[in-house]
């Protein structure tokens, strides 16, 4: 038996419903997430600061 | 998530691998202060600002100020980045790298090794390059052969320890080391400019105007935050039905998902079209000419974001244009570089799976790609909202800020994805399966 080969064109493709769909955070977790940004941000500015701190230190030792 | 992170803090594996990624950040920082030998910092900090552009803001954001001091660091991680984009680019189109990169574990070594080494070549390149341009403008003490020489072992020096912390990262502490070392950078400006653009906003001569400004403001950062999560955080469900696989009643054929993210491409799109644009202006700049007059002062000055929202001159707004469409067709082209539809398809079929209603092979490619495209089309208008509208309320009302949706949109993917890797380990110490019942 001789096996048909199906050509697809993508563009002809139909958009079905289920194709359509996204699943988005939900607002409890927005919040959640953009709490832990802000403050992840934070802590991790703070440390910036305090490494260029140190950073300035060590430039006026070493070019002082 | 206060207990979340009472609870990371006190295992001590976590702790450990939270302690790498303090050290690390800490002495990138203190060398990021220390300029070249041979340079003075506080003449090339004159120069960025006299001759402050779009290639060079975004430049010193990716290298967290490190290029305004002229450290080691000036370079920052970006010819890594480069290099793994330009290998990723090639694994497309030449044969032996995709090879390698299906020829598993091994495969994937060598293409790290190649990255490497085109990392550290971009990074001679470009720092002879800058160590050229900047002696012929005096701001490199020694003009001779050897003080170009430094500066360039040096640069080259300091792309490669970054690129070591990044590996170190990789290999003790939590998250992307490369991922990590751009979100240290791009933080250290962040107050610096969000102080500078309050206090700009709050400077003006009512206060109540000044107060609307500010709160505007916020909001509009807030917006920009809560877009980017969605952004992030949105995905398709790709239903996939595995029949070889059975639950553990052995009646029904097990289920799974495979999720598809809205935002594919991530900020790619938006860094390549800034880049491509920047080019003509980084050439002017370095070599001293200006924008010259006639067409190329028009040209240039519309490749310049700065003049987009400019009212009096309505012709540099095309570049408007240019760049949205610039950014549309480089989240299609990066599209396939990042999703692999083939990929996928096949490994559904190798794993016994199929999508309900979608014959395996080609329609499934084709199923999968549609998908994609889709998402693609949403995660690029909303990558544009993040990206345009702040920079064009800041035109419009003439706020010169360098905070921008890519940054955020880095900030906000590391710091979450950083997260949720705390939490899955945490999730992985905490589960003892059949032995806690």
């Amino acid at each position: 038996m001789k096996e048909t080969v199906k050509e697809y064109d993508i563009d002809k493709m139909p958009m079905t419903d289920e194709m359509k769909y996204i699943k988005w955070p939900k607002a409890g977790k927005v919040a959640t997430e953009m709490i832990s940004v802000i403050l992840g941000s934070a802590v991790i500015a703070m440390l910036i600061a305090a490494g260029d701190e140190i950073g300035i230190a060590l430039l006026h030792i070493l070019f002082a | 998530m206060i207990t979340s992170i009472k609870q990371a803090l006190t295992t001590r594996d976590i702790r450990r691998k939270l302690e790498w990624m303090v050290v690390i950040i800490f002495i990138t920082r203190a060398i990021s202060m220390i300029p070249v030998p041979g340079v003075d910092a506080s003449v090339f900090k004159q120069w960025i600002t006299a001759n402050s552009n779009d290639v060079l803001n975004l430049f010193s954001t990716f290298t967290g100020g490190s290029f305004e001091h002229f450290s080691m660091f000036a370079l920052g991680i970006t010819p890594f980045i480069t290099a793994q984009i330009i290998i990723q680019l090639m694994t497309g189109v030449i044969t032996p790298l995709s090879k390698l990169q299906k020829k598993g574990e091994h495969g994937l070594k060598i293409i790290k090794l190649i990255t490497n080494i085109c990392a550290i070549v971009l990074a001679v390149i470009q720092s002879c390059c800058m160590a050229i341009g900047f002696s012929k403008s005096g701001l490199i003490a020694s003009n001779g052969i050897l003080g170009i020489l430094l500066v360039t072992v040096f640069m080259t020096a300091g792309t490669g320890i970054m690129m070591w912390f990044a590996h170190i990262l990789n290999k003790k502490s939590i998250g992307n080391g490369v991922s990590i070392l751009l979100m240290t950078n791009i933080i250290s400006r962040l107050p610096g400019e969000l102080a500078m653009l309050f206090k700009e906003l709050a400077s003006g001569e009512k206060a109540l105007q000044s107060s609307i400004s500010v709160i505007v403001a916020v909001v509009i950062l807030a917006i920009m935050l809560i877009v980017i999560i969605y952004m992030i955080e949105g995905y398709h469900p790709l239903h996939v039905q595995y029949s070889q696989k059975m639950s553990q009643s052995g009646e029904n054929a097990e289920t799974g998902q495979i999720p598809i993210k809205v935002g594919i491409a991530g900020v790619m799109p938006v860094i390549f079209a800034s880049s491509l644009m920047a080019i003509p202006q980084m050439v002017a700049t370095i070599t001293g000419k200006g924008y010259g007059s006639g067409f190329s002062k028009v040209f240039l000055n519309m490749m310049s974001q700065k003049n987009w929202f400019n009212g009096e001159n309505q012709i540099y707004s095309l570049g408007l244009l240019i760049y949205l469409g610039l950014i549309v067709f480089f989240a299609f082209f990066y599209l396939p570089m990042t999703f692999n539809a083939a990929e996928i398809s096949d490994h559904i079929r190798k794993s016994g799976g199929f999508i309900p209603g979608v014959r395996a092979g080609e329609e499934t490619e084709f199923y999968i790609t549609k998908i994609s495209r889709r998402l693609t089309s949403i995660g690029v208008v909303m990558l544009i909202c993040v990206t345009v509208i702040p920079m064009a309320i800041c035109g419009a009302f003439g706020i010169t800020t360098t905070i921008n949706g890519t940054s955020l949109i880095i900030v906000i993917g590391v710091v979450t994805e950083t997260i949720q890797q705390i939490q899955l380990e945490m999730a992985g110490r905490n589960y003892c399966g059949l032995l806690c019942k």
